[in-house]
């Protein structure tokens, strides 16, 4: 009797532990589950860690603009990057960057491989800068053929606006320094590479054309649409105006990327900021400012603008191999 | 360990008094409806569906982590193989701009000679004209099958690790080579043109101006977008990490859910099993602390279930069983009762009871009872018929005896009379003296007759029936003890089940003292017999005395009766000869009578040694079973005694 109340005393014990075993088991499941989604949690949190440091961009005027708003936008979001924009053009900016001066190089031109051989030097590509003819007081014309662009620019076959159909009035063709990359672009996507003639500028800057040819009754220039005031007249090519729409479609060339070099894609700042600038806040910034969004370019467009100059090109090829060439682009 | 989970069901077969309230053993059976499916299963099949779902748990986790996994390094491979790809042909491109370049100049420096070969500026011609082709195959190609828009796995994995951007870049860089090679395509083919048709110096002139800045261009376009290829890699690198980091988490979910899950499983299958056990042994606990009412509920098909409702039926049974043996103590200790007070009612005097015969033990001894009882009635009833006639007969021989010597009184003063008046024969009347002391001595023989036969009827017989009714009263004393040792067994019984033999053994005692008391009583009935015999042999010899003496008067008698023509004397001769033949008669209705009871004095020491052995072997039997057939009345005392 006195040994069974003792087993049976024993067997109590055994039970009521197993009893809060079982009640613990529960309990160390839900830690665990909340451990675990609390690691998955972290590990997707991990990538906002605060950045900082000190950015130096120098460069195209054209782009300054819009590098300047973006590093404000920028330095918004993240408060202890500092980011200082400078002018100086296109090729200073690529002599910076490629001699360690800036962290960045805005550009309006291709860095010539044989001019800067390093490999490390990266484009990227932050958006479209539309230029446009424009005109001084006097003209009436409002759209020149290509053609006759080179005939003004460079052949010297019309020389008074009346050859265009305008009013007996001499063309006065104000030409860029050859510093100037908008001259650069200018020559190889109206000029065909000619070179041109006319009222050479001493410093290259789109306000000093804007005003120039704002004062030279008769006058013609070239500038980024983003200078474009309401002193000049702007001119269509081929009767399509600067839009963002024909540019696009591929019907308006006279247009230019802006690169943002970098020597390298290490730096997680540099990194950072260049994706920033593909951002949608940035890209709408730089609608606003003229510029065109990367996005708005539209790839198979883009191949159709060589139409004009190749044609040219495409005569001496078989017609079979330009059909392909077209079938592959659409 | 009472625990209200005990439920208790109503037992069809026993006490209604203990029907419990049946809806609450309904509302724990619809309760546990849920759990059905699996207490159907028997525990082997349990056991294995656990297992099993263990091991599908198990497996599917494994399996969907691998799947994962190689989805995503396939998509890597892929991947890794297009930047490869791409790569090599871009490099080629890129070749082939520096090429078309070089032959550009070669063919300028040809046209140059002061006398150019045709056929060499045609080679020219056609080799940066085929390099233009090769060039231009490999961009379109490039621009319609590989760029990341084409590829909508690559974005994805590219989306894992936040590189969407990119996609966007490619096409853009993408354009950018395209725009510049065409350009350049365009001013190749004006520079060839120049060339072919002998404008040499034009040729020249674009050649600086427009054909190398716009290689330059196309080669800087092209070069970037290797380069951004470059970074693709890194970039299908970090959305490999990413993936992995993911896949890692997902792992370590998936375990610690499938980990749950097996458990869960484990708790659910055991929970069945245990939980029913611990029941089941709170059941068996409580019957073993004194619940007999404490029944398992009874859930599933399985073989828990087959042991609970086992254990029901087993407790019902014992239950049953119990229910049984206190009945028959019961009905055992009623019979009992009522033999002794019938026995009590015979040994104040009454004979004409009838004790209730049963089946049990008690209704056996009943029965025996009732036969020796039976039995001893109607000897006592016989007894007293012949007593009757015997004193109806002494009676009439009295009074006949009575009217003789009064007859014989007359006739004295008459043969006085005779002798006076009749001297000369002398002779006669000393005959006459003779006759008359003879008729005196068989008077007096026959008043020694009827005090004999009074003798008989009083004394002797109310002393023998007295000594068998001491008899009597000791076997119902014994069967009385008897009774209540049944009575007390019957409550030890209940009480415990191991002292069965010792009461068993007691009965047999009992039974044994029985068995010496019937000896007893035969010894009695045997004295009670012989004294009867001997007194009826003694009647007899006085009665054929009697006869004797009668007979030989009455020839004496006729002798001098016959010179004798007195007519008184002749009237004595007549009544005298009457009176002995009438005493003849009474002799031998006398020795008819008591032959007839020494024949029933006979046959009941027959039967009753009969009796006493024919109820030797249940006696012994008593021992080894207690059931009916043992204890079924012999035979012979079935069997009635009409003798």
């Amino acid at each position: 009797m006195n040994s069974r109340a003792f087993a049976s005393e024993h067997h109590g014990t055994y039970q009521s532990s197993v009893r809060s075993k079982c009640s613990y088991l529960p309990i160390l499941f839900i830690v665990c589950v909340l451990i675990g989604m609390l690691s998955g949690c972290a590990g997707s949190t991990t990538s906002s860690v605060d950045l900082s440091g000190h950015l130096l961009v120098v460069g195209s005027t054209a782009l300054q603009p819009l590098a300047s708003a973006a590093a404000t936008l920028y330095q918004k979001q993240h408060p202890n990057v500092h980011i200082e924009v400078n002018g100086g053009g296109s090729l200073a900016g690529l002599q910076a960057v490629t001699s360690h001066k800036s962290d960045i190089g805005n550009s309006d031109v291709y860095a010539d491989p044989a001019v800067y051989p390093d490999p490390n030097l990266t484009d990227h590509i932050v958006c479209v800068i539309p230029f446009t003819m424009i005109t001084g007081p006097g003209v009436t014309i409002t759209s020149l053929t290509r053609q006759q662009i080179i005939d003004i620019f460079s052949t010297g076959k019309i020389r008074n606006w009346e050859q265009v159909g305008g009013k007996n009035l001499p063309i006065v063709p104000v030409v860029r320094p050859n510093s100037s990359v908008t001259r650069a672009t200018f020559r190889k996507y109206i000029l065909e590479g000619r070179d041109e003639n006319g009222v050479l500028l001493k410093t290259d800057s789109s306000t000093t054309v804007r005003d120039t040819v704002a004062h030279t009754p008769g006058a013609i220039g070239y500038l980024a649409l983003s200078v474009l005031d309401a002193s000049v007249h702007a001119l269509a090519i081929d009767g399509k105006q600067a839009t963002q729409e024909n540019i696009a479609a591929g019907n308006y060339t006279f247009w230019g990327y802006e690169h943002m070099y970098t020597l390298g894609d290490d730096n997680i700042l540099i990194s950072s900021f260049l994706n920033f600038m593909l951002t949608p806040p940035v890209q709408q910034l730089a609608q606003k400012l003229s510029y065109i969004p990367v996005d708005a370019m539209k790839l198979s467009q883009i191949g159709l603008t060589g139409r004009g100059t190749g044609s040219l090109a495409l005569t001496s090829f078989p017609v079979a191999e330009s059909e392909g060439i077209r079938r592959a682009f659409s | 360990m009472r625990s209200p989970k005990l439920s208790t069901r109503p037992l069809a077969k026993t006490m209604s008094a203990q029907a419990q309230p049946v809806p609450a053993t309904l509302h724990i059976r619809s309760r546990a409806r849920r759990g059905n499916l699996l207490l159907d299963l028997p525990i082997g099949g349990r056991l294995t569906l656990g297992f099993l779902t263990a091991a599908l748990i198990a497996a599917l986790l494994v399996g969907t982590i691998g799947i994962l996994r190689a989805q995503s390094l396939s998509r890597q491979t892929s991947f890794y193989q297009n930047l490869l790809h791409t790569n090599t042909s871009l490099t080629t491109g890129a070749s082939f701009l520096q090429l078309m370049n070089t032959q550009t100049h070669l063919a300028l420096d040809h046209a140059a000679l002061p006398q150019p070969s045709q056929e060499t500026l045609t080679t020219d011609q056609n080799a940066v004209k085929g390099l233009t082709t090769r060039y231009d195959t490999i961009l379109t190609g490039y621009i319609a099958g590989d760029l990341l828009t084409k590829h909508v796995d690559e974005v994805a994995l590219l989306a894992e690790a936040d590189h969407t951007g990119q996609v966007t870049q490619q096409t853009t860089l993408a354009g950018s080579a395209l725009r510049t090679w065409q350009v350049y395509r365009g001013a190749q083919a004006q520079i060839l043109q120049d060339i072919a048709g002998g404008n040499l110096a034009v040729a020249q002139h674009l050649e600086q101006t427009q054909g190398e800045p716009t290689n330059a261009d196309a080669l800087s376009a092209l070069r970037a977008l290797i380069l951004f290829d470059q970074r693709l890699a890194a970039s299908v690198q970090d959305a490999a990490s990413v993936e992995e980091q993911s896949q890692l988490y997902t792992t370590i979910i998936g375990s610690v859910l499938a980990f749950i899950a097996i458990v869960l499983v484990g708790w659910l299958i055991s929970g069945t099993l245990v939980k029913r056990l611990k029941q089941l042994r709170n059941v068996t606990r409580a019957v073993e602390h004194g619940q007999l009412d404490a029944r398992v509920t009874v859930v599933g098909r399985d073989e828990i279930a087959d042991v609970s409702a086992s254990v029901n039926a087993m407790l019902e049974a014992i239950l049953g069983l119990f229910q049984q043996t206190r009945r028959q103590r019961d009905a055992l200790t009623n019979a009992a009762e009522h033999l002794f007070s019938d026995m009590r009612v015979v040994s104040a005097g009454d004979l004409s009871i009838n004790a209730v015969v049963s089946n049990d033990p008690i209704g056996m001894l009943a029965n025996a009872f009732n036969f020796t009882v039976g039995r001893f009635r109607r000897f006592v009833l016989r007894t007293q018929i012949i007593s009757e006639q015997l004193d109806v007969i002494s009676r009439q021989e009295l009074e006949r005896s009575e009217v003789f010597v009064r007859a014989l009184k007359n006739q004295r003063p008459a043969s006085r009379e005779a002798i006076s008046s009749i001297r000369d024969g002398r002779a006669s009347s000393g005959q006459l003296e003779t006759t008359e002391k003879e008729q005196a001595d068989l008077v007096a023989q026959i008043q020694r007759a009827r005090e004999h036969l009074q003798h008989l009827t009083d004394e002797g017989i109310t002393q023998q029936v007295r000594s068998v009714f001491a008899v009597a009263e000791q076997i119902s004393h014994t069967l009385r003890r008897m009774s209540r040792a049944l009575a007390v067994e019957a409550e030890a019984y209940s009480r415990s089940r191991t002292t069965t033999l010792e009461t068993t053994r007691l009965h047999v005692q009992e039974v044994r003292a029985l068995e010496t008391l019937l000896p007893r009583l035969a010894v009695e009935l045997q004295r009670l017999q012989q004294h009867s015999l001997q007194e009826c042999r003694e009647l007899d010899a006085e009665l054929s005395s009697i006869a004797t003496t009668t007979s030989a008067l009455k020839l004496r008698e006729a002798q001098p009766l016959e010179p004798l023509p007195n007519p008184s004397s002749q009237d004595i001769a007549r009544l005298g000869s009457e009176f002995s033949s009438e005493i003849a008669t009474m002799a031998g209705q006398l020795a008819v009578l008591v032959r007839e009871m020494r024949t029933g004095i006979v046959a009941f020491q027959v039967e009753t040694a009969n009796n006493t052995l024919a109820e030797k072997p249940p006696s012994s039997n008593m021992l080894s079973m207690e059931g009916e057939s043992a204890l079924r009345p012999p035979a012979i005392t079935t069997r009635p005694a009409n003798r």
